[in-house]
């Protein structure tokens, strides 16, 4: 399997992209002009509160709903076009609450689902998806004896069973337990490396923090920001400590120099320094013969950026 | 698709349960007429109890069968599975029309051959001939009959989005509205149930309210505006 992930190409495309999409349900935009991409063999974080559009945007990207405006690209087909139904097929989904038949065994529906695929029932990839998501013991059992984190986890193998290209999971750890909240990270952080490129909505921060290489952040059906996790959580702005009693310098040398610092509580110096290196703030402070003792990028959980980006969302998160 | 299709067949109760009840009802009939005894000079009763139960049964049956090939996406609210599965939303009503159509088929063959040998012991135990292709005539009448009325309810399940509202609204029309809209005048005889019973009576050679050509037209426009009308509607619309 090594040499297999070893002689993938390299990550360079974006496999989805949404351009200008509006969706509207009577005169409530669900989706406002929204605009992100998902790069290929990425984990992908989509993240608003409640009604800020996500699951409205993965519906429409996999044909369940039409846009009212804009241009959806999967695979390179444009969303409206017969080609777009076959990349719809190059996809694995769960959306809201899982779908499953109740009546038939967690085995009879993952082969249900493979068989849509061309997967024989006796494919060993039956037995592997039941595996991976944790339910081999419980392969003969009926569905509807399932608790809900097991079902949750049945809807996983039904969207990974025939292996596809893009996976999107609609909050994908309701009702797991925590020991299945990391089960279930381990295994979407472990698909990009099996080709597999994840777009997944989460309301628990901590866990998108954890499990996403980028993220797209929206409200009210708009794009709020995207990008890597790293350049979102981590502030434009730099920590830096000095040696006791130099703190009065060192502010007015920034100060001087045109950046907003502010002496913390904690005795360290909080300086925005835009899109100023440390190496600059570093000789800056040097030319005024200060050498800090400390000098890191200021970070920030998501929690607390995301709550700064809907500060003025009444919902809240 | 037609293998997941298959594979839902088997896998699921539905369609098991509705053959064994109807088995089941047959043979209870059967069994009620051996312990009773038919009265005297209806020894054919034998026989043509357990037809008439199954005529009755096998309808009803393929009905539930029928809304069941696209109603149990929405009782099970797989629709969006199914959907995503196969992205054409009109390939996906034609793999589920042509799906309804042979296990409406499979169902109906099965419970007719089972009820023909029912019938054909019962005549042995009442010591009557079977008048075989008289009752084969028969039963093809029904079975034929019964498959139309299951594809009507695929088509009202369809277009209610609604495994129960196909059912209900089918055994509405099949037992009762229908036989009303027989009596309105000129029209009433293009009714659904009028012109199904049409191409029961031709099959079994007996005379029919419609010629063979105009009730199958007759037929075909109901089908095609139920279907049609619910293929329409979820084609066009979004799935929520």
């Amino acid at each position: 399997m090594a040499g297999a992930i070893d002689n993938l190409p390299p990550v360079t495309a974006n496999i989805l992209s949404f351009d200008a999409v509006t969706k509207s349900y009577g005169s409530r935009k669900a989706v406002d002009g929204l605009c992100f991409e998902v790069a290929e063999r990425s984990v992908t974080g989509l993240l608003g509160a409640n009604g800020a559009g996500k699951s409205t945007a993965m519906k429409l990207l996999l044909g369940l709903a039409a846009p009212n405006a804009g241009q959806i690209e999967l695979f390179g087909a444009r969303q409206g076009t017969a080609a777009f139904a076959g990349a719809v097929r190059r996809t694995g989904s769960h959306i809201e609450l899982p779908a499953l038949y109740e009546r038939a065994t967690a085995r009879q529906n993952v082969q249900i689902q493979a068989s849509a695929f061309g997967i024989g029932r006796r494919d060993p990839k039956i037995e592997a998806a039941l595996e991976m998501v944790g339910l081999s013991s419980r392969s003969d059992d009926k569905v509807k004896s399932f608790s809900l984190g097991m079902r949750q986890r049945m809807s996983l193998a039904l969207a990974l069973v025939h292996e596809p290209e893009l996976v999107v999971l609609d909050e994908p750890i309701n009702g797991l337990d925590p020991e299945g909240v990391v089960g279930m990270r381990e295994m979407i952080r472990s698909l990009p490396a099996r080709g597999m490129t994840v777009l997944l909505s989460s309301h628990v921060l901590d866990e998108i923090e954890r499990t996403v290489d980028s993220l797209v952040i929206i409200r009210d059906g708009k794009l709020i920001t995207e990008g890597s996790i790293d350049s979102i959580v981590t502030g434009s702005g730099m920590i830096l400590r000095v040696p006791a009693g130099r703190e009065a310098a060192a502010l007015a040398a920034l100060a001087a120099a045109g950046l907003e610092a502010e002496h913390l509580e904690s005795g360290a110096i909080a300086v925005e320094t835009g899109a100023r290196p440390g190496s600059a703030i570093a000789e800056l402070l040097a030319g005024a013969e200060i050498y800090p003792d400390e000098l890191r990028p200021q970070s920030a959980d998501l929690e607390s950026v995301f709550l700064g980006l809907n500060a003025d969302d009444p919902s809240g998160a | 698709m037609f293998a997941s299709e298959l594979l839902k067949v088997r896998s699921l109760p539905a369609p098991r349960i509705a053959l064994l009840i109807t088995v089941g009802l047959v043979v209870i009939g059967a069994v009620v007429v051996v312990i009773v005894g038919p009265a005297q000079g209806t020894s054919s009763a034998y026989y043509e109890v357990p037809a008439a139960i199954a005529s009755i049964v096998v309808t009803v049956g393929a009905i539930v069968l029928g809304a069941w090939t696209f109603g149990l996406e929405f009782a099970s609210k797989t629709l969006r599975l199914a959907a995503t599965n196969q992205p054409s939303r009109a390939r996906l009503v034609l793999v589920k029309v042509f799906s309804a159509l042979a296990l409406l088929s499979v169902y109906v063959i099965l419970s007719l051959a089972i009820t023909l040998a029912i019938e054909a012991v019962m005549a042995s135990v009442g010591g009557v001939n079977l008048p075989f292709s008289a009752q084969l005539e028969s039963m093809l009448s029904g079975g034929v009959e019964a498959i139309i009325w299951g594809l009507f309810a695929f088509g009202l399940a369809l277009l209610f989005r609604s495994y129960t509202a196909g059912i209900v609204a089918a055994l509405v029309l099949a037992l009762g509205v229908d036989a009303g809209l027989q009596e309105i005048p000129t029209v009433g005889k293009y009714s659904l149930g009028s012109a199904i019973s049409s191409i029961g009576d031709a099959i079994a050679g007996d005379i029919a309210t419609l010629a063979l050509g105009v009730a199958l037209v007759a037929v075909a426009a109901w089908l095609a505006l139920v279907i049609g009308a619910g293929a329409a509607r979820f084609i066009t619309r979004d799935l929520a």
